[in-house]
């Protein structure tokens, strides 16, 4: 038997072994009688030292409650667990909500699949959004509908085309700080989908005199 | 606490359908149920039937067993209401012993001859003692010292690393080499 084997039996013992090595030590207790009677005799070298030793040593007890338990049914606990009955109403519920929920993203999500898609270019300037498969349309630099245009941070100018072109205000520190701000938030608008929003825009009150 | 989890381990392996590792928690555990039961009834072999008894009625209710508590308490309190169980069985008197817990498990061996035992039996685990704790007086000190804290004082090998200044790999393998050289001695005494 080799050497590495039994120190993983004796450290099996004291119950020191990770759950891999523990795994190897107990097959290899089960599948090799000499290992087992190893397995024994480091137990009874624990009793004695312990004083816990009976009487009378019966080294063959176990191998007579192994013939005894030959003619008992194998256990076979099921490891899952059971829904109580009303715990599975409770669970059920919320997800028809969710069912419809998950219904109406679904369907905004086919129709904004017609959108155009958005690719901001984070390094400032101007972002051309061209339309899905398509050319890019003409920008109309005239048309602010975005009633922040007059916003000092960002200039949105939707197109009645489809494109939109975001035009960061160039050298100030506050564009520095906020442009890149702005962009991030408008790519996380553009994969959910919202347009023509900036709600940072309309939320960072922002005042350049102070 | 690594016991109690090596423990665990063999309990879900019987709960999967594994009867050998119900197998490796009796040979762990049996010295110490008959040494229990023996405060209950003095027949030595009265104990032993009681103590594999006991272990049968464990795997039986091993289904029901949820590991709210270790096994060894759970075990032990199965013992213990078998062994009420045989004593009231036989309208004996009940034994005068003292309230004991599962790890109040030791008594003066010499307490425990009994009449019906084999003469061969008796002398065999005195051999067994002999040989186990000559082998033990005749280690070297850091074997000695690891396996003795261990096993009687029941530190982990964290502990005893700690105490022996020695990194845990020396303490596995000083316990390791301890029970090795024990284990020549005790091992021709069984086969």
């Amino acid at each position: 038997m080799s050497e590495d084997k039994m120190e993983r039996i004796s450290a099996l013992v004291d119950g020191e072994l990770g759950s891999r090595e523990r795994n190897i030590a107990i097959d290899s207790i089960e599948v090799d009688p000499e290992t087992r009677r190893s397995w024994q005799r480091y137990h009874i070298i624990g009793d004695t030292m312990r004083n816990t030793l009976p009487a009378s040593v019966r080294p063959d007890l176990a191998t007579k409650l192994n013939e005894m338990l030959e003619n008992e049914p194998t256990i076979l606990v099921p490891k899952l667990k059971r829904w109580p009955k009303n715990k599975f109403k409770e669970f059920t519920k919320p997800l028809g909500g969710l069912a419809i929920a998950a219904s109406v993203a679904a369907m905004a999500m086919i129709g904004l699949q017609n959108s155009e898609q958005q690719t901001l270019n984070p390094e400032g300037g101007i972002a051309e959004i061209a339309a899905n498969g398509s050319q890019s349309a003409p920008i109309d630099e005239n048309i602010t509908s975005s009633p922040m245009a007059e916003s000092p941070i960002i200039n949105v100018i939707p197109s009645t085309v489809r494109t939109v072109k975001y035009e960061p205000v160039k050298n100030t520190l506050e564009a520095k700080r906020l442009n890149p701000y702005i962009m991030n938030h408008n790519q996380v608008n553009s994969r959910m989908g919202v347009q023509w929003v900036s709600p940072y825009a309309r939320l960072v009150g922002h005042e350049t005199n102070r | 606490m690594g016991d109690e989890i090596a423990d665990s381990t063999l309990v879900k392996k019987v709960q999967g359908g594994d009867k050998k590792a119900f197998d490796l928690l009796v040979i762990k555990y049996q010295n110490r149920l008959v040494n229990l039961v023996s405060r209950y009834v003095r027949d030595v072999t009265d104990a032993q039937d009681i103590a594999q008894e006991a272990f049968l009625k464990a795997y039986r209710a091993l289904p029901n067993f949820r590991g709210d508590s270790a096994f060894y308490t759970w075990l032990y309190r199965i013992a213990i209401n078998t062994a009420k169980n045989h004593v009231a069985s036989r309208s004996r008197r009940p034994q005068e012993v003292q309230p004991i817990g599962p790890d109040d498990e030791t008594f003066d061996i010499d307490d425990a001859l009994k009449e019906t035992d084999t003469p061969e039996n008796l002398l065999l685990t005195d051999e067994i003692q002999r040989t186990i704790l000559q082998a033990i007086e005749e280690l070297p000190d850091d074997l000695r010292l690891a396996i003795t804290l261990r096993e009687v004082e029941g530190l982990s090998y964290d502990e005893i690393a700690e105490t022996m200044m020695c990194p845990i790999g020396t303490v596995r393998s000083r316990i390791f080499r301890a029970r090795e050289a024990i284990d020549i001695r005790l091992k021709p005494l069984l086969e």
